[in-house]
C-alpha cells in the first residue's frame, strides 16, 4: 500500500523529522535532557532556601548564606555535566562505550575551559578558570566537547585499524582502541586552544550573542511559542527539535542568575532578560501546547468520555507530559483543535510577557530548571515571587475557557459519528 | 516475556506501561514491561523480548528498526489514540496479536 504524501508532510514533516532523527541533533536532545536531571538537585536547594528565608531570623544567617553557596556551586557546574551526558548520548547513538567517551569529554572541556595554574607565594599551585563559565553559560563549549569527543572517538572505535594484532585478546584491543580515541580527543582540543590560541567560550559568546538576542527578543520567543504547539499539532515532540534552542535560552538565564546573585533586583532596567529558560519552563502549562486549561475544562465537561479521558491524563498533565491529551482526545491532526491549540500558548505567552515587561511579577531567572514540576509550584519555584502563582493560576483558568467551545463542537462531532 | 516501551524521555511511557501491566496482571498473565527513553534502547536489548514504540519517536523509526534489527526483533508501533487513552486491555490484545500474526511493525 502506498500513500501518496500530503504536501506538509513532504515540505514540513518530513524534513523536520529527518532533522530530528540527525545523530548530532539527537546527540544534543538526549544530553540536555539528561543533564537538566543534574538541575533538579540544585532546584531542590532552591525549594528549600525558599522555604528558610520565609523562616523570620534564619534569614541572612550564616546557615542560610553556606546553603546559598552551596547553591551556586551545583548550578555553577552543570556545563561540565552537560559535556559528560552529550557525549555519552551520542556514544549510546553511535553504540560505543559511553562511560569512556563522557570522560574524554569532560577532558576536552575543562581544555576548552582553558584553565591557568598560577603560583603563589607560598608556592601552592591554584587552578584558576573565570567560574561562570564551567555553569550553563558553558553550554555550547559542553555541546562542543560533547560532539567532539563522542564523534572522534567513534571514528577510531568503528575503523578499528588501531591494533590489529593477530591473536591479541579483545580486551586489550578495547583498551587500546579508547586510549588512541581518547589520546587523539585530548590533543585535538588542546591543538585548538594551546597551539592554535582559540578560546572556544570567548569565540561563542561574541558569535552567539547577536543570535541569542534575536531568539530572546519579543518576537523570536513568540516564533519558538507558536512553532512548539505546531510540530506537536504534526506529531512532531517539539523538544526533539527545539531542545538545541533552549541552549541560547539557557545561557539568558546564566546571565540572570548571576545578576541575581549579586543582589540585584530581577527587573529589566537591570539588564534581566525576560525570555530566558526559565520564563520558558514558567510557560510550560501542562506540557508542550499548554494543555493544562484544556485538561482542567475536559474534567468539568458534561460528556463523559471528556470527563474520562481529562481524569486519566491529569496526573500527567500535572507533570507536565501530555502525549495522553495529545494522542487521546488526539489534538494532533485534528482540524477542529488546531486553532486554540496554536493560539493558547501564544495567548500565554504575550500576556506573561506584558506581565513581566510591566515589572508587576519578577523576571523568572532561577536556573532551577525541571520540567516535570507542577507548573503552579513551577512559577514559585522559578521567579521567587507568589504573585506568578496567581499569574499562571489566571492563565489556566483563560486557556481552559478558551478550549471550551471546542470541546462542544468536537462532542456533538463524536455523538453525531456514533449515531 | 520481557517487554520494552520507549518514548521520548520515557516520562509518557512510563504511565502507560502501568496501565499495561495492570492488564496483563488482571488476566493473570505475568510480563516483564519497562519504559524507557528512546536513546536506552541499546542499553536494555539484550534482555528484551518485545520492542514497543510510542507515537511520539516516529521521527526516529528508521534508528529504532535498525537497533532492534540487529538483536533479531521488530519494533511495533503503538496505535496513537491507545496510547494516548493508555487503554490497558486494548494495548494488551494488540501487542498479543502483533506477536500472533507476524507483526507490522
Amino acid at each position: 500500500m502506498v500513500e501518496k504524501k500530503l504536501w506538509y508532510e513532504k515540505y514540513f514533516i518530513d524534513p523536520l523529522n529527518k532533522y530530528a532523527a540527525n545523530r548530532l541533533i539527537k546527540s544534543i536532545t538526549g544530553g540536555i535532557n539528561g543533564g537538566v536531571n543534574v538541575l533538579l538537585i540544585g532546584s531542590f536547594l532552591t525549594i528549600i532556601s525558599i522555604i528558610i528565608s520565609a523562616i523570620p531570623g534564619l534569614n541572612q544567617t550564616s546557615f542560610a548564606l553556606k546553603l546559598a553557596d552551596l547553591k551556586v556551586l551545583v548550578f555553577g557546574i552543570v556545563g561540565m555535566f552537560f559535556a559528560y551526558s552529550i557525549a555519552s548520548s551520542n556514544a549510546k547513538y553511535n553504540k560505543i562505550d559511553k562511560q569512556s567517551v563522557g570522560f574524554f569529554a569532560v577532558i576536552a572541556y575543562f581544555i576548552f575551559m582553558r584553565p591557568e595554574f598560577v603560583v603563589d607565594a607560598a608556592g601552592t599551585t591554584y587552578f584558576s578558570v573565570e567560574f561562570s563559565r564551567f555553569g550553563a553559560n558553558g553550554i555550547f563549549v559542553a555541546i562542543v566537547s560533547g560532539l567532539w569527543a563522542g564523534e572522534v572517538s567513534n571514528f577510531f572505535k568503528k575503523r578499528g585499524w588501531v591494533i590489529n594484532a593477530e591473536g591479541l585478546p579483545d580486551i586489550i584491543k578495547t583498551w587500546f582502541d579508547y586510549l588512541i580515541a581518547g589520546t587523539a580527543v585530548t590533543l585535538g582540543a588542546w591543538a585548538f586552544t594551546g597551539l592554535l590560541n582559540i578560546d572556544l567560550h570567548t569565540l561563542f559568546s561574541s558569535l552567539l550573542t547577536p543570535v541569542v538576542h534575536v531568539f530572546t527578543s519579543f518576537g523570536g520567543s513568540l516564533l519558538i511559542n507558536a512553532l512548539s504547539p505546531l510540530l506537536f499539532y504534526f506529531g512532531i515532540h517539539p523538544l526533539s527539535v527545539l531542545t538545541p534552542v533552549l541552549a541560547m535560552y539557557m545561557t539568558a538565564t546564566a546571565q540572570n542568575a548571576e545578576l541575581l546573585a549579586h543582589g540585584l533586583a530581577p527587573t529589566i532596567a537591570n539588564g534581566f532578560v525576560i525570555n530566558n529558560l526559565a520564563t520558558t519552563f514558567l510557560l510550560d502549562l501542562g506540557g508542550a501546547g499548554s494543555t493544562l486549561g484544556l485538561n482542567f475544562a475536559l474534567l468539568f465537561s458534561k460528556h463523559k468520555y471528556q470527563r474520562k479521558l481529562g481524569q486519566l491524563a491529569i496526573f500527567p498533565s500535572l507533570l507536565n507530559i501530555n502525549e495522553p491529551l495529545i494522542f487521546g482526545l488526539p489534538i494532533m491532526l485534528n482540524p477542529i483543535f488546531f486553532l486554540p491549540f496554536f493560539v493558547v500558548p501564544i495567548i500565554n505567552y504575550v500576556i506573561t510577557y506584558f506581565v513581566l515587561f510591566l515589572g508587576w511579577i519578577k523576571i523568572p531567572s532561577s536556573m532551577a530548571l525541571s520540567m516535570h514540576i507542577p507548573a503552579f509550584i513551577n512559577a514559585f519555584i522559578l521567579s521567587e515571587d507568589p504573585k506568578a502563582v496567581i499569574l499562571v493560576i489566571m492563565l489556566v483558568i483563560l486557556d481552559g475557557l478558551i478550549w471550551v467551545p471546542f470541546l462542544r463542537l468536537h462532542a456533538r462531532q463524536v455523538e453525531a459519528r456514533e449515531k | 516475556m520481557n517487554i520494552l516501551l520507549v518514548c521520548q524521555g520515557g516520562m509518557s511511557s512510563s504511565f502507560v506501561v502501568k496501565k499495561i501491566k495492570e492488564a496483563f496482571k488482571n488476566k493473570g498473565e505475568c510480563v516483564h514491561i519497562i519504559s524507557k527513553a528512546s536513546m536506552e534502547i541499546v542499553d536494555y536489548i539484550d534482555e528484551t523480548d518485545i520492542v514497543l514504540v510510542a507515537p511520539n519517536v516516529l521521527y526516529e523509526i528508521e534508528d529504532i528498526r535498525e537497533t532492534c534489527t540487529q538483536h533479531g526483533i521488530t519494533p511495533v508501533i503503538l496505535p496513537m489514540e491507545l496510547y494516548g487513552r493508555m487503554d490497558g486491555e486494548a494495548l494488551r490484545v494488540f501487542i498479543i496479536n502483533s506477536q500472533d500474526g507476524g507483526n507490522d511493525g
